[in-house]
Protein backbone atom coordinates (compact mmCIF):
# COMPACT_ATOMS: atom_id res chain seq x y z
CA UNK A 1 0.00 0.00 0.00
CA UNK A 2 1.31 3.46 -0.83
CA UNK A 3 -1.26 5.69 -0.04
CA UNK A 4 -3.97 5.01 2.91
CA UNK A 5 -6.64 7.52 3.74
CA UNK A 6 -8.62 6.01 6.65
CA UNK A 7 -11.94 7.86 7.49
CA UNK A 8 -10.79 11.48 7.14
CA UNK A 9 -12.65 14.37 8.14
CA UNK A 10 -12.14 17.88 6.91
CA UNK A 11 -13.48 20.96 7.88
CA UNK A 12 -12.94 24.59 6.28
CA UNK A 13 -14.33 26.44 9.49
CA UNK A 14 -17.76 25.26 10.46
CA UNK A 15 -17.92 23.58 6.71
CA UNK A 16 -17.80 19.74 6.84
CA UNK A 17 -16.14 19.31 3.57
CA UNK A 18 -14.59 15.83 4.06
CA UNK A 19 -16.73 13.01 5.64
CA UNK A 20 -15.03 9.83 6.60
CA UNK A 21 -13.37 9.59 3.30
CA UNK A 22 -11.53 6.33 2.88
CA UNK A 23 -9.41 6.02 -0.10
CA UNK A 24 -6.20 3.61 -1.32
CA UNK A 25 -3.58 3.68 -3.60
CA UNK A 26 -1.21 0.99 -4.36
CA UNK A 27 2.45 1.28 -5.91
CA UNK A 28 2.30 1.64 -9.89
CA UNK A 29 -1.78 2.40 -9.88
CA UNK A 30 -3.46 4.85 -11.66
CA UNK A 31 -6.40 5.79 -9.19
CA UNK A 32 -9.33 8.50 -10.37
CA UNK A 33 -11.70 10.80 -7.99
CA UNK A 34 -14.56 11.72 -10.07
CA UNK A 35 -17.46 13.84 -8.77
CA UNK A 36 -19.01 17.02 -9.68
CA UNK A 37 -18.19 20.51 -8.88
CA UNK A 38 -17.68 21.17 -4.93
CA UNK A 39 -17.74 17.51 -4.03
CA UNK A 40 -14.33 17.50 -2.40
CA UNK A 41 -11.88 16.45 -4.79
CA UNK A 42 -9.57 19.11 -4.92
CA UNK A 43 -10.36 19.27 -0.89
CA UNK A 44 -9.21 15.65 -0.94
CA UNK A 45 -5.97 16.31 -2.69
CA UNK A 46 -4.98 19.23 -1.09
CA UNK A 47 -5.54 17.09 2.60
CA UNK A 48 -3.19 14.50 1.36
CA UNK A 49 -0.51 17.15 0.25
CA UNK A 50 -0.69 18.81 3.74
CA UNK A 51 -2.28 22.15 3.14
CA UNK A 52 -5.10 20.95 4.87
CA UNK A 53 -4.99 18.90 7.58
CA UNK A 54 -7.81 17.01 8.87
CA UNK A 55 -9.86 16.83 12.02
CA UNK A 56 -9.57 13.11 12.26
CA UNK A 57 -8.62 10.62 10.73
CA UNK A 58 -5.60 9.17 9.39
CA UNK A 59 -3.43 9.51 6.15
CA UNK A 60 -0.51 7.12 5.86
CA UNK A 61 2.70 7.08 3.16
CA UNK A 62 4.76 4.26 2.75
CA UNK A 63 4.35 3.59 6.15
CA UNK A 64 4.49 7.16 7.32
CA UNK A 65 1.78 8.77 9.48
CA UNK A 66 1.87 12.27 7.37
CA UNK A 67 -1.91 13.94 8.00
CA UNK A 68 -0.55 16.42 10.32
CA UNK A 69 2.87 16.99 8.76
CA UNK A 70 3.57 20.38 6.58
CA UNK A 71 3.67 20.22 2.85
CA UNK A 72 7.40 20.72 2.09
CA UNK A 73 7.99 17.17 4.66
CA UNK A 74 5.12 15.10 2.75
CA UNK A 75 6.96 16.51 -0.84
CA UNK A 76 10.15 15.37 0.26
CA UNK A 77 8.28 11.91 1.10
CA UNK A 78 7.66 11.36 -2.74
CA UNK A 79 3.97 13.20 -3.18
CA UNK A 80 3.82 16.32 -5.98
CA UNK A 81 0.68 18.01 -6.60
CA UNK A 82 -0.26 19.87 -9.83
CA UNK A 83 -2.59 22.27 -8.66
CA UNK A 84 -5.79 23.34 -10.06
CA UNK A 85 -5.08 26.92 -10.90
CA UNK A 86 -3.30 27.47 -14.19
CA UNK A 87 -0.59 29.83 -14.41
CA UNK A 88 0.99 29.49 -11.10
CA UNK A 89 3.98 32.28 -10.55
CA UNK A 90 3.39 34.18 -14.08
CA UNK A 91 6.35 36.41 -13.49
CA UNK A 92 9.15 33.59 -13.22
CA UNK A 93 10.81 31.94 -15.97
CA UNK A 94 10.07 28.55 -17.62
CA UNK A 95 13.46 27.33 -16.45
CA UNK A 96 12.85 28.71 -12.63
CA UNK A 97 9.81 27.62 -11.82
CA UNK A 98 11.06 23.91 -12.94
CA UNK A 99 14.14 24.60 -10.55
CA UNK A 100 11.55 25.43 -7.85
CA UNK A 101 10.22 22.12 -7.98
CA UNK A 102 13.42 20.62 -7.75
CA UNK A 103 14.39 22.18 -4.05
CA UNK A 104 14.22 19.61 -1.83
CA UNK A 105 17.23 17.46 -0.66
CA UNK A 106 15.39 14.24 -2.13
CA UNK A 107 15.17 15.88 -5.86
CA UNK A 108 18.35 18.31 -5.95
CA UNK A 109 21.41 16.06 -6.26
CA UNK A 110 19.37 14.49 -9.78
CA UNK A 111 18.17 17.59 -10.88
CA UNK A 112 19.79 17.17 -14.30
CA UNK A 113 18.76 13.76 -14.68
CA UNK A 114 15.14 14.89 -14.13
CA UNK A 115 15.36 17.80 -16.17
CA UNK A 116 16.53 15.86 -19.46
CA UNK A 117 13.51 13.07 -18.61
CA UNK A 118 11.43 15.98 -18.26
CA UNK A 119 12.64 17.65 -21.16
CA UNK A 120 11.99 14.93 -23.44
CA UNK A 121 8.33 14.38 -21.82
CA UNK A 122 7.90 17.92 -23.12
CA UNK A 123 10.29 19.50 -25.70
CA UNK A 124 7.71 22.65 -25.85
CA UNK A 125 9.39 23.41 -22.78
CA UNK A 126 12.97 23.34 -23.57
CA UNK A 127 12.20 25.54 -26.70
CA UNK A 128 10.74 28.30 -24.40
CA UNK A 129 12.67 27.26 -21.27
CA UNK A 130 13.77 31.43 -20.90
CA UNK A 131 10.29 32.18 -21.36
CA UNK A 132 8.10 34.32 -18.65
CA UNK A 133 6.05 31.65 -17.59
CA UNK A 134 2.75 34.09 -18.28
CA UNK A 135 3.39 34.39 -21.61
CA UNK A 136 2.45 30.76 -22.55
CA UNK A 137 -0.33 29.14 -23.18
CA UNK A 138 -3.05 27.28 -21.58
CA UNK A 139 -1.55 23.37 -22.95
CA UNK A 140 2.09 24.56 -22.57
CA UNK A 141 1.25 26.13 -19.01
CA UNK A 142 -0.54 22.71 -17.60
CA UNK A 143 2.69 20.79 -19.40
CA UNK A 144 4.65 23.56 -17.13
CA UNK A 145 2.30 22.83 -13.99
CA UNK A 146 3.32 18.61 -14.67
CA UNK A 147 6.92 19.19 -15.03
CA UNK A 148 7.35 21.46 -11.98
CA UNK A 149 5.41 18.49 -9.73
CA UNK A 150 7.58 15.88 -11.58
CA UNK A 151 11.12 17.74 -10.98
CA UNK A 152 10.57 16.82 -7.38
CA UNK A 153 10.80 12.98 -8.05
CA UNK A 154 7.56 11.93 -7.00
CA UNK A 155 6.38 8.33 -6.48
CA UNK A 156 2.61 9.58 -6.42
CA UNK A 157 1.42 12.34 -8.50
CA UNK A 158 -1.43 14.10 -7.56
CA UNK A 159 -3.16 15.99 -10.38
CA UNK A 160 -6.24 18.52 -9.73
CA UNK A 161 -8.27 18.52 -12.55
CA UNK A 162 -5.22 18.85 -16.02
CA UNK A 163 -7.57 19.08 -18.84
CA UNK A 164 -9.46 21.72 -16.99
CA UNK A 165 -10.63 24.59 -19.81
CA UNK A 166 -8.40 23.26 -22.13
CA UNK A 167 -9.09 22.66 -25.89
CA UNK A 168 -10.41 19.06 -26.38
CA UNK A 169 -7.27 18.32 -28.10
CA UNK A 170 -5.27 19.63 -25.89
CA UNK A 171 -7.47 17.73 -23.11
CA UNK A 172 -6.36 14.16 -25.19
CA UNK A 173 -2.54 15.31 -25.16
CA UNK A 174 -2.69 15.82 -21.32
CA UNK A 175 -4.26 12.49 -20.76
CA UNK A 176 -1.46 10.65 -23.14
CA UNK A 177 1.23 12.58 -21.15
CA UNK A 178 -0.84 11.28 -17.75
CA UNK A 179 -0.59 8.01 -19.23
CA UNK A 180 3.06 7.84 -20.21
CA UNK A 181 3.90 8.68 -16.94
CA UNK A 182 1.97 5.66 -14.97
CA UNK A 183 3.63 3.67 -17.78
CA UNK A 184 6.88 4.83 -16.58
CA UNK A 185 6.31 4.18 -13.02
CA UNK A 186 4.39 6.73 -11.51
CA UNK A 187 1.55 6.51 -9.30
CA UNK A 188 -1.12 8.59 -10.18
CA UNK A 189 -4.08 9.98 -8.60
CA UNK A 190 -6.66 11.83 -10.35
CA UNK A 191 -9.24 14.00 -10.00
CA UNK A 192 -10.83 14.83 -13.52
CA UNK A 193 -14.72 16.09 -14.54
CA UNK A 194 -13.89 14.49 -17.68
CA UNK A 195 -15.59 10.99 -16.38
CA UNK A 196 -15.67 8.96 -19.65
CA UNK A 197 -11.69 9.16 -20.33
CA UNK A 198 -10.56 9.37 -16.38
CA UNK A 199 -12.60 5.87 -16.38
CA UNK A 200 -11.39 4.76 -19.37
CA UNK A 201 -7.38 5.61 -18.31
CA UNK A 202 -7.70 4.65 -14.77
CA UNK A 203 -7.15 1.28 -12.41
CA UNK A 204 -9.80 1.81 -10.07
CA UNK A 205 -11.45 4.89 -8.97
CA UNK A 206 -13.84 6.47 -6.18
CA UNK A 207 -16.75 8.61 -7.12
CA UNK A 208 -17.00 11.17 -4.48
CA UNK A 209 -20.55 13.04 -3.60
CA UNK A 210 -21.00 15.79 -0.96
CA UNK A 211 -17.99 14.83 0.62
CA UNK A 212 -18.39 11.44 0.94
CA UNK A 213 -17.24 7.96 -1.17
CA UNK A 214 -20.48 7.33 -3.10
CA UNK A 215 -19.06 4.63 -5.37
CA UNK A 216 -15.86 2.57 -5.56
CA UNK A 217 -14.58 0.05 -8.08
CA UNK A 218 -12.43 -0.81 -11.07
CA UNK A 219 -12.70 1.67 -13.93
CA UNK A 220 -14.68 -0.38 -16.03
CA UNK A 221 -16.85 -1.69 -12.94
CA UNK A 222 -17.74 2.04 -12.95
CA UNK A 223 -18.38 2.44 -16.53
CA UNK A 224 -21.27 -0.03 -16.71
CA UNK A 225 -22.71 1.40 -13.07
CA UNK A 226 -26.45 2.80 -13.69
CA UNK A 227 -25.79 5.70 -11.57
CA UNK A 228 -22.52 6.49 -13.05
CA UNK A 229 -24.02 6.50 -16.20
CA UNK A 230 -26.70 8.53 -15.55
CA UNK A 231 -25.11 11.64 -13.36
CA UNK A 232 -21.82 11.94 -15.40
CA UNK A 233 -22.76 10.60 -18.53
CA UNK A 234 -25.57 11.67 -19.39
CA UNK A 235 -27.50 8.86 -19.86
CA UNK B 1 22.94 25.41 -3.86
CA UNK B 2 23.85 27.98 -6.41
CA UNK B 3 20.67 28.37 -8.51
CA UNK B 4 21.39 29.59 -12.13
CA UNK B 5 19.17 32.23 -12.88
CA UNK B 6 19.82 36.14 -12.91
CA UNK B 7 23.32 35.78 -13.49
CA UNK B 8 22.62 38.05 -16.21
CA UNK B 9 25.38 40.52 -17.85
CA UNK B 10 25.68 43.83 -15.51
CA UNK B 11 24.40 45.87 -18.91
CA UNK B 12 21.08 43.82 -19.53
CA UNK B 13 20.25 43.72 -15.83
CA UNK B 14 19.18 46.90 -14.59
CA UNK B 15 18.77 46.26 -11.22
CA UNK B 16 22.76 45.96 -10.64
CA UNK B 17 23.46 48.55 -13.12
CA UNK B 18 21.05 50.56 -11.00
CA UNK B 19 22.92 49.76 -7.84
CA UNK B 20 26.25 50.53 -9.28
CA UNK B 21 24.70 53.93 -11.19
CA UNK B 22 23.20 55.39 -7.73
CA UNK B 23 26.36 54.02 -5.89
CA UNK B 24 28.79 56.15 -8.21
CA UNK B 25 26.83 59.21 -8.16
CA UNK B 26 26.47 59.10 -4.70
CA UNK B 27 30.27 58.37 -3.78
CA UNK B 28 30.80 61.87 -6.24
CA UNK B 29 28.23 63.84 -5.01
CA UNK B 30 30.19 65.35 -1.56
CA UNK B 31 33.07 66.39 -4.56
CA UNK B 32 30.73 67.95 -6.45
CA UNK B 33 28.20 71.02 -5.81
CA UNK B 34 26.31 69.31 -2.90
CA UNK B 35 29.23 70.11 -0.14
CA UNK B 36 27.05 71.90 2.29
CA UNK B 37 26.68 70.33 5.61
CA UNK B 38 23.36 70.55 5.44
CA UNK B 39 22.94 68.93 2.08
CA UNK B 40 25.67 65.82 3.21
CA UNK B 41 23.02 66.02 6.34
CA UNK B 42 19.93 65.66 4.58
CA UNK B 43 21.51 62.22 2.26
CA UNK B 44 22.27 60.72 5.07
CA UNK B 45 19.37 60.79 6.61
CA UNK B 46 17.87 60.24 3.35
CA UNK B 47 20.37 57.10 3.15
CA UNK B 48 18.71 56.01 7.07
CA UNK B 49 15.92 55.27 5.33
CA UNK B 50 16.51 54.40 2.03
CA UNK B 51 17.83 51.29 4.16
CA UNK B 52 14.33 50.91 6.18
CA UNK B 53 12.30 50.98 2.82
CA UNK B 54 14.45 48.26 1.08
CA UNK B 55 13.80 45.76 3.82
CA UNK B 56 10.44 46.86 4.57
CA UNK B 57 9.53 46.43 0.79
CA UNK B 58 11.62 43.14 1.18
CA UNK B 59 8.23 42.15 3.61
CA UNK B 60 5.28 43.90 2.08
CA UNK B 61 6.38 43.90 -2.10
CA UNK B 62 7.93 39.94 -2.24
CA UNK B 63 6.40 38.46 0.85
CA UNK B 64 3.15 40.14 0.80
CA UNK B 65 3.81 40.41 4.55
CA UNK B 66 2.44 43.54 5.97
CA UNK B 67 4.72 44.63 9.16
CA UNK B 68 5.01 47.37 11.56
CA UNK B 69 7.61 46.15 13.58
CA UNK B 70 10.29 48.61 11.62
CA UNK B 71 10.01 51.41 14.27
CA UNK B 72 10.24 48.69 17.11
CA UNK B 73 12.95 47.84 15.56
CA UNK B 74 14.83 50.71 14.78
CA UNK B 75 14.17 51.53 18.82
CA UNK B 76 15.85 48.05 19.68
CA UNK B 77 18.99 48.87 17.91
CA UNK B 78 19.11 52.38 18.22
CA UNK B 79 19.13 51.89 22.45
CA UNK B 80 20.66 48.70 22.46
CA UNK B 81 23.53 50.00 20.65
CA UNK B 82 23.86 53.45 23.12
CA UNK B 83 22.69 51.70 26.08
CA UNK B 84 25.10 49.20 25.75
CA UNK B 85 28.43 51.43 25.39
CA UNK B 86 27.35 53.85 28.02
CA UNK B 87 27.03 50.29 30.56
CA UNK B 88 30.26 48.65 29.30
CA UNK B 89 32.52 52.10 27.90
CA UNK B 90 33.45 49.79 25.14
CA UNK B 91 33.53 51.43 21.89
CA UNK B 92 30.25 52.86 19.84
CA UNK B 93 31.40 50.27 16.37
CA UNK B 94 30.48 47.62 19.13
CA UNK B 95 27.68 48.95 20.41
CA UNK B 96 26.52 49.11 16.56
CA UNK B 97 27.41 44.99 16.46
CA UNK B 98 25.13 44.65 19.90
CA UNK B 99 22.51 47.11 18.45
CA UNK B 100 22.33 44.95 15.15
CA UNK B 101 22.55 41.63 16.69
CA UNK B 102 19.87 42.65 19.54
CA UNK B 103 17.25 43.58 16.23
CA UNK B 104 18.29 40.32 14.78
CA UNK B 105 17.51 38.56 17.61
CA UNK B 106 14.13 40.54 18.51
CA UNK B 107 13.30 39.91 14.84
CA UNK B 108 13.80 36.04 15.18
CA UNK B 109 11.82 35.53 18.27
CA UNK B 110 9.21 38.30 16.66
CA UNK B 111 8.36 36.37 13.67
CA UNK B 112 9.10 32.92 15.22
CA UNK B 113 5.83 34.52 17.33
CA UNK B 114 3.98 35.66 14.94
CA UNK B 115 4.29 35.06 11.57
CA UNK B 116 1.51 31.85 11.71
CA UNK B 117 -0.44 34.93 11.26
CA UNK B 118 -1.69 36.71 8.21
CA UNK B 119 -3.09 40.06 6.89
CA UNK B 120 -4.83 42.20 9.58
CA UNK B 121 -3.57 40.43 12.63
CA UNK B 122 -0.11 40.52 11.61
CA UNK B 123 0.12 44.22 11.24
CA UNK B 124 -2.15 44.62 14.74
CA UNK B 125 0.43 42.51 16.55
CA UNK B 126 4.30 44.37 14.94
CA UNK B 127 1.95 47.75 15.10
CA UNK B 128 1.58 46.31 19.29
CA UNK B 129 5.25 45.84 19.28
CA UNK B 130 6.64 48.95 18.29
CA UNK B 131 3.98 51.17 20.51
CA UNK B 132 4.51 49.24 23.15
CA UNK B 133 8.39 49.42 22.91
CA UNK B 134 7.96 53.33 22.15
CA UNK B 135 5.72 53.79 25.45
CA UNK B 136 8.87 51.79 26.83
CA UNK B 137 11.39 54.21 25.89
CA UNK B 138 8.94 57.25 26.98
CA UNK B 139 8.13 55.46 30.71
CA UNK B 140 11.72 53.54 31.75
CA UNK B 141 13.18 57.43 32.67
CA UNK B 142 15.74 55.74 35.10
CA UNK B 143 17.43 53.92 31.55
CA UNK B 144 16.32 55.30 28.47
CA UNK B 145 16.09 59.73 29.74
CA UNK B 146 12.28 59.42 28.62
CA UNK B 147 11.30 61.91 25.97
CA UNK B 148 14.58 63.38 27.20
CA UNK B 149 16.37 60.52 25.35
CA UNK B 150 19.83 59.90 26.53
CA UNK B 151 23.22 61.50 24.74
CA UNK B 152 25.78 58.75 23.23
CA UNK B 153 28.87 58.65 21.54
CA UNK B 154 29.52 59.45 17.89
CA UNK B 155 30.57 56.64 15.81
CA UNK B 156 33.83 58.12 14.73
CA UNK B 157 36.07 60.73 17.47
CA UNK B 158 34.39 63.38 15.55
CA UNK B 159 31.07 64.38 14.94
CA UNK B 160 28.94 64.54 12.73
CA UNK B 161 28.67 68.24 12.97
CA UNK B 162 31.91 68.93 12.06
CA UNK B 163 32.85 66.56 9.92
CA UNK B 164 29.36 64.72 8.15
CA UNK B 165 31.31 63.86 5.35
CA UNK B 166 33.23 61.20 7.30
CA UNK B 167 29.79 60.32 8.22
CA UNK B 168 28.18 60.21 4.85
CA UNK B 169 31.20 57.90 3.46
CA UNK B 170 30.09 55.17 6.23
CA UNK B 171 26.30 55.86 5.67
CA UNK B 172 27.00 55.21 1.80
CA UNK B 173 29.12 52.10 2.51
CA UNK B 174 26.31 50.88 4.62
CA UNK B 175 23.91 51.37 1.41
CA UNK B 176 25.66 49.77 -0.73
CA UNK B 177 26.18 46.87 1.16
CA UNK B 178 22.76 46.54 1.96
CA UNK B 179 21.70 47.03 -1.58
CA UNK B 180 24.44 43.81 -2.67
CA UNK B 181 23.09 41.55 0.26
CA UNK B 182 19.22 42.53 -0.83
CA UNK B 183 20.20 41.64 -4.46
CA UNK B 184 21.87 38.82 -3.52
CA UNK B 185 19.02 37.87 -1.89
CA UNK B 186 16.40 38.18 -4.39
CA UNK B 187 18.58 36.43 -6.84
CA UNK B 188 19.59 33.36 -4.64
CA UNK B 189 17.01 30.01 -4.30
CA UNK B 190 15.23 32.13 -1.84
CA UNK B 191 13.96 34.78 -3.94
CA UNK B 192 12.75 32.03 -5.84
CA UNK B 193 11.07 30.98 -2.96
CA UNK B 194 9.97 34.57 -2.46
CA UNK B 195 8.10 35.26 -5.77
CA UNK B 196 6.54 31.68 -5.61
CA UNK B 197 5.35 32.29 -1.84
CA UNK B 198 4.21 36.27 -3.38
CA UNK B 199 2.04 35.19 -6.12
CA UNK B 200 0.70 31.79 -4.26
CA UNK B 201 1.36 30.57 -1.13
CA UNK B 202 -0.65 27.61 -1.32
CA UNK B 203 1.30 26.13 -4.22
CA UNK B 204 4.60 27.46 -3.30
CA UNK B 205 4.35 25.24 -0.24
CA UNK B 206 3.04 22.31 -2.56
CA UNK B 207 6.66 22.64 -4.31
CA UNK B 208 8.61 21.86 -1.29
CA UNK B 209 8.98 25.65 0.69
CA UNK B 210 8.84 25.72 4.17
CA UNK B 211 6.53 28.84 4.32
CA UNK B 212 6.87 29.89 7.88
CA UNK B 213 11.06 29.00 7.68
CA UNK B 214 10.80 31.09 4.88
CA UNK B 215 9.23 34.14 6.11
CA UNK B 216 11.33 33.76 9.79
CA UNK B 217 14.69 33.66 7.95
CA UNK B 218 13.66 36.63 5.87
CA UNK B 219 12.12 38.79 8.45
CA UNK B 220 15.10 38.28 10.63
CA UNK B 221 17.75 39.63 7.80
CA UNK B 222 15.21 42.51 7.57
CA UNK B 223 15.41 43.05 11.12
CA UNK B 224 19.40 42.88 11.20
CA UNK B 225 19.21 45.69 8.70
CA UNK B 226 16.79 47.61 10.82
CA UNK B 227 18.90 47.42 13.82
CA UNK B 228 22.03 48.42 11.35
CA UNK B 229 20.13 51.47 10.71
CA UNK B 230 18.72 52.27 13.79
CA UNK B 231 21.93 51.97 15.59
CA UNK B 232 24.06 54.05 12.87
CA UNK B 233 21.22 56.87 13.20
CA UNK B 234 21.74 57.58 17.02
CA UNK B 235 25.79 57.34 16.58
CA UNK B 236 25.01 59.77 13.89
CA UNK B 237 23.13 62.07 15.89
CA UNK B 238 25.09 61.53 19.28
CA UNK B 239 21.86 61.15 20.31
CA UNK B 240 19.10 58.34 21.23
CA UNK B 241 15.60 59.37 21.46
CA UNK B 242 11.91 58.30 20.76
CA UNK B 243 11.85 60.20 18.04
CA UNK B 244 13.96 57.62 16.01
CA UNK B 245 11.38 55.05 17.31
CA UNK B 246 8.05 57.28 16.19
CA UNK B 247 5.50 55.33 14.08
CA UNK B 248 3.72 57.84 12.19
CA UNK B 249 6.77 60.38 10.43
CA UNK B 250 8.86 56.60 10.22
CA UNK B 251 6.42 54.22 9.03
CA UNK B 252 4.69 56.76 6.77
CA UNK B 253 7.89 57.76 4.71
CA UNK B 254 8.96 54.19 4.37
CA UNK B 255 5.21 53.35 3.57
CA UNK B 256 4.82 56.28 0.91
CA UNK B 257 8.42 55.72 -0.09
CA UNK B 258 8.17 51.91 -1.26
CA UNK B 259 4.88 52.58 -2.77
CA UNK B 260 5.74 55.72 -4.70
CA UNK B 261 9.23 54.17 -6.08
CA UNK B 262 6.89 50.68 -6.97
CA UNK B 263 6.24 48.02 -4.56
CA UNK B 264 7.79 44.34 -5.28
CA UNK B 265 10.04 45.81 -7.26
CA UNK B 266 14.15 46.11 -6.44
CA UNK B 267 14.89 49.92 -7.43
CA UNK B 268 11.11 51.03 -6.45
CA UNK B 269 12.18 51.96 -2.58
CA UNK B 270 14.93 53.40 -3.67
CA UNK B 271 14.23 55.54 -5.86
CA UNK B 272 11.34 56.70 -4.22
CA UNK B 273 13.01 57.33 -0.89
CA UNK B 274 15.14 59.70 -2.46
CA UNK B 275 12.14 61.56 -3.77
CA UNK B 276 9.98 61.63 -0.98
CA UNK B 277 12.61 62.40 1.79
CA UNK B 278 14.61 65.58 0.18
CA UNK B 279 11.17 66.83 -0.58
CA UNK B 280 9.21 66.06 2.80
CA UNK B 281 12.59 68.42 3.56
CA UNK B 282 11.80 71.05 1.83
CA UNK B 283 8.47 70.95 2.60
CA UNK B 284 9.40 70.78 6.29
CA UNK B 285 11.44 73.92 6.18
CA UNK B 286 8.21 75.78 5.16
CA UNK B 287 5.59 74.52 7.25
CA UNK B 288 5.98 71.55 9.57
CA UNK B 289 2.33 70.46 9.26
CA UNK B 290 2.30 70.70 5.99
CA UNK B 291 4.54 67.89 5.46
CA UNK B 292 2.11 64.73 6.51
CA UNK B 293 -0.53 65.78 4.70
CA UNK B 294 1.61 66.15 1.48
CA UNK B 295 3.03 62.66 1.81
CA UNK B 296 -0.10 61.49 2.71
CA UNK B 297 -1.34 63.36 -0.69
CA UNK B 298 1.63 61.79 -2.59
CA UNK B 299 0.54 58.05 -1.23
CA UNK B 300 -2.96 58.52 -1.91
CA UNK B 301 -2.23 59.54 -5.27
CA UNK B 302 0.26 57.01 -6.32
CA UNK B 303 -2.25 54.51 -5.25
CA UNK B 304 -4.87 56.43 -7.24
CA UNK B 305 -3.05 56.19 -10.41
CA UNK B 306 0.21 54.24 -10.66
CA UNK B 307 -0.45 51.53 -8.53
CA UNK B 308 3.22 49.79 -9.38
CA UNK B 309 4.90 53.18 -8.45
CA UNK B 310 7.35 54.83 -11.01
CA UNK B 311 9.51 51.57 -11.27
CA UNK B 312 6.38 49.87 -12.39
CA UNK B 313 5.27 52.68 -14.64
CA UNK B 314 8.71 52.89 -16.22
CA UNK B 315 8.87 49.06 -16.56
CA UNK B 316 5.18 49.07 -18.50
CA UNK B 317 6.08 51.89 -20.55
CA UNK B 318 9.13 50.13 -21.93
CA UNK B 319 7.51 46.69 -22.38
CA UNK B 320 4.93 48.55 -24.33
CA UNK B 321 7.31 50.55 -26.03
CA UNK B 322 9.91 47.88 -26.29
CA UNK B 323 9.93 47.25 -30.33
CA UNK B 324 10.14 51.40 -31.07
CA UNK B 325 12.51 51.94 -28.21
CA UNK B 326 15.04 48.96 -29.52
CA UNK B 327 14.28 50.50 -33.03
CA UNK B 328 15.49 53.85 -31.67
CA UNK B 329 18.35 52.60 -29.88
CA UNK B 330 19.58 51.06 -33.38
CA UNK B 331 19.07 53.56 -35.53
CA UNK B 332 20.93 56.00 -33.31
CA UNK B 333 24.22 53.83 -33.25
CA UNK B 334 23.95 53.33 -36.76
CA UNK B 335 23.97 57.46 -36.75
CA UNK B 336 26.65 57.68 -34.29
CA UNK B 337 28.75 55.05 -36.52
CA UNK B 338 28.00 57.07 -39.93
CA UNK B 339 29.08 60.40 -37.91
CA UNK B 340 32.46 59.18 -36.15
CA UNK B 341 33.65 57.73 -39.23
CA UNK B 342 32.79 60.85 -41.69
CA UNK B 343 34.26 62.80 -39.09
Amino acid sequence: MLLSADEINVFYEKFHALRDISLKVDEGEFVTLIGSNGAGKTTTLNTIIGLLHPESGTITFKGTQIESLPPHHIVNLGIALVPEARVIFPQMSVMEHILLGAQLPRAWDRRHETLEWVFQLFPRLKERKNQEAGTLSGGESQMLNIARALMSRPELLLLDEPSLGLAPKLVLMIFDTVRQLHKEGVTILLTEQHVYHALTMCDRAYVIETGRVALKGSGSELLRNKEVKQKYLGG
Amino acid sequence: MPVKVGEAKLLKDPEALSILILSIVLAILPLTLLQKPYTLWIIIITIFYVVLAINWNLLLGYMKLLSFAHTGLIGIGGYGSALFIASTGLPPLIGLLVGTTLAAVTGLVLGWACLRLRGIYLALTTWGFSGSLQLLLLSEYNITGGSKGIHTKFLLPVTSFEAPQYYYYIALTLLILCMMTTYKLIHSKYGLYLRAMGDDEDAAAACGVNIIRLRIFIFTISSLWVGVAGAFYVHFLGYASPAIADFSTIMITVLGSTILGGLGTFFGPILGTFIIWPLSEVIRARSASLQMIILAAVILLSLKFFRNGFVGAVSSLYHKYKDEIEEAISRLKSLLIRHTVLA
